[in-house]
């Protein structure tokens, strides 16, 4: 009965792969401005407004909880912890999408170069498959517990995405942000006003 | 009666296969799936006039031609590589491997299987023998569309046919040679029935996605700069809707 069972197991899922394979969307054209832009701007959002660690501390420090819990009343309290809970479901949910763009420009590069590392291919995938789940894992947590229910996990969603950008990094090195923080922020600024 | 009819029927959709084939002149764009139809067109119609005039020697003809079937699907699996990720050579070595790789599994698995079954007999071996062959098979497929959905890579509507065929062939029969190895003789029966009509399956598809050549979709790789400047006039205008959300306290959706 279990060989049956693991047979079955087998037939469903190259049936599942079919399904996969016919279902996939085409990514963007290669070297397209609109492949190459998105790309910059996941690694940018993810690097410098997303994952620095001050602000995920932030978003996840007790203190602002404790002050609002010993200098307020209930109402106060229920509402910023209503607050706090949306603001890291987006910051999660934010994470998320943009890890999905660099992994679509990624694969959608690497598929070209006749010399892909099996290795750094699998590193990529399982890292993307990883932190695509800790995501959807921590929303979920975040969603039911509230913002200072899943302290750990939040550790592991910021170190996991910090690999997946330094991987990302040295393949599409011309992507990267500049080193100063300031600069690129005050560019990106000025940018977005010109 | 029924059991002849399926069989002509059998026959007759592959011959319209290669007809279609050679009538759009899509044969040699697809050599090694054509040539898999025409072997399996050959085998059929030998199993038909040896099953009619020769009927003592039509079991071992079964099994002998039942494993040419299964080492030439190969054929349609290097079919579906070569095609797939014709444009892709990174991912196609990938595909070569796991090729390569299930190549020697399966000469050391039948080299491994001679070796150690003595009493040989045509139903129980040679069914066991095609199931964990056809189970090869399947994990090499897999392997090659999990590349091909992991990379996104566009195909045309024939390969998608070849894709579908082959695949749900080769998943029934797997879940066919299983029953009838493990589960009670009721089910054993009835899976027997569903295995005879299994192949009309990818036969069916094929019939509709070969019926003209449909190429698969062009790699563009370098855009019109008229494109590229609308392409980057549309994301600019995105991004700034962004920042002045962001800004606002209202974040885009």
């Amino acid at each position: 009965m279990t060989a049956l069972i693991l047979y079955s197991f087998i037939a469903a899922g190259l049936l599942i792969a079919i399904f996969l394979a016919l279902r996939a969307r085409p990514v963007r054209p290669e070297g397209s401005a609109d492949a190459l832009l998105g790309a910059r701007y996941a690694l940018r959002t993810l690097q410098l407004n997303l994952l620095p660690p001050e602000l995920v501390g932030r978003f996840f420090a007790r203190e602002d909880l404790e002050y609002v819990a010993s200098a307020t009343t209930q109402e106060v309290q229920q509402q910023f912890l209503q607050d706090r809970k949306r603001l890291v479901l987006a910051w999660i949910e934010q994470v998320r999408l943009q890890v999905i763009s660099l992994q679509e420009f990624y694969f959608g590069q690497s598929r070209h170069f006749v010399q892909l590392s099996l290795r750094t291919e699998l590193a990529l995938a399982w890292e993307c498959a990883a932190l695509r789940m800790v995501c959807r894992a921590l929303y979920l947590l975040v969603f039911l517990r509230g913002p200072y229910g899943a302290p750990d996990v939040v550790g592991k969603i910021v170190s996991t995405a910090g690999r997946v950008c330094s991987i990302s990094e040295q393949s599409l090195a011309f992507l990267a942000p500049a080193q100063d923080r300031g600069v690129v922020r005050n560019s990106a600024r000025g940018d977005a006003a010109g | 009666m029924l059991g002849l009819f399926v069989w002509w029927a059998g026959i007759f959709l592959e011959a319209a296969i290669l007809l279609r084939a050679i009538r759009c002149r899509i044969f040699a764009k697809y050599t090694y799936f054509y040539t898999y139809v025409s072997c399996i067109l050959l085998v059929d119609l030998t199993r038909f006039f040896i099953f009619k005039y020769e009927a003592p020697a039509f079991r071992n003809w079964y099994w002998s031609t039942e494993f040419l079937s299964v080492a030439i699907g190969y054929g349609v699996i290097l079919e579906i590589l070569r095609q797939a990720l014709a444009h892709y050579q990174g991912p196609a070595r990938f595909g070569s491997r796991i090729l390569w790789a299930s190549f020697f599994a399966v000469l050391a698995y039948v080299a491994f299987k001679s070796a150690t079954v003595t009493n040989w007999s045509a139903p129980a071996t040679g069914a066991e023998l095609e199931r964990d062959l056809r189970t090869v098979q399947a994990f090499v497929l897999a392997g090659i569309l999990i590349l091909i959905s992991h990379y996104r890579i566009e195909i045309g509507k024939n390969l998608k046919g070849m894709i579908v065929g082959y695949g749900a062939f080769i998943a029934c029969s797997v879940l066919n040679l299983a029953v009838q190895a493990y589960a009670d003789p009721p089910v054993r029966q009835f899976s027997r029935g569903v295995q005879s009509y299994s192949f009309f399956i990818p036969l069916f598809v094929w019939v509709i996605t070969l019926w003209s050549f449909h190429p698969a979709p062009a790699v563009e790789r370098n855009e019109r700069l008229e494109s590229d400047y609308e392409t980057l006039a549309r994301r600019t205008r995105g991004m700034l809707r962004d920042v002045r959300g962001i800004i606002s306290g209202k974040p885009r959706k």
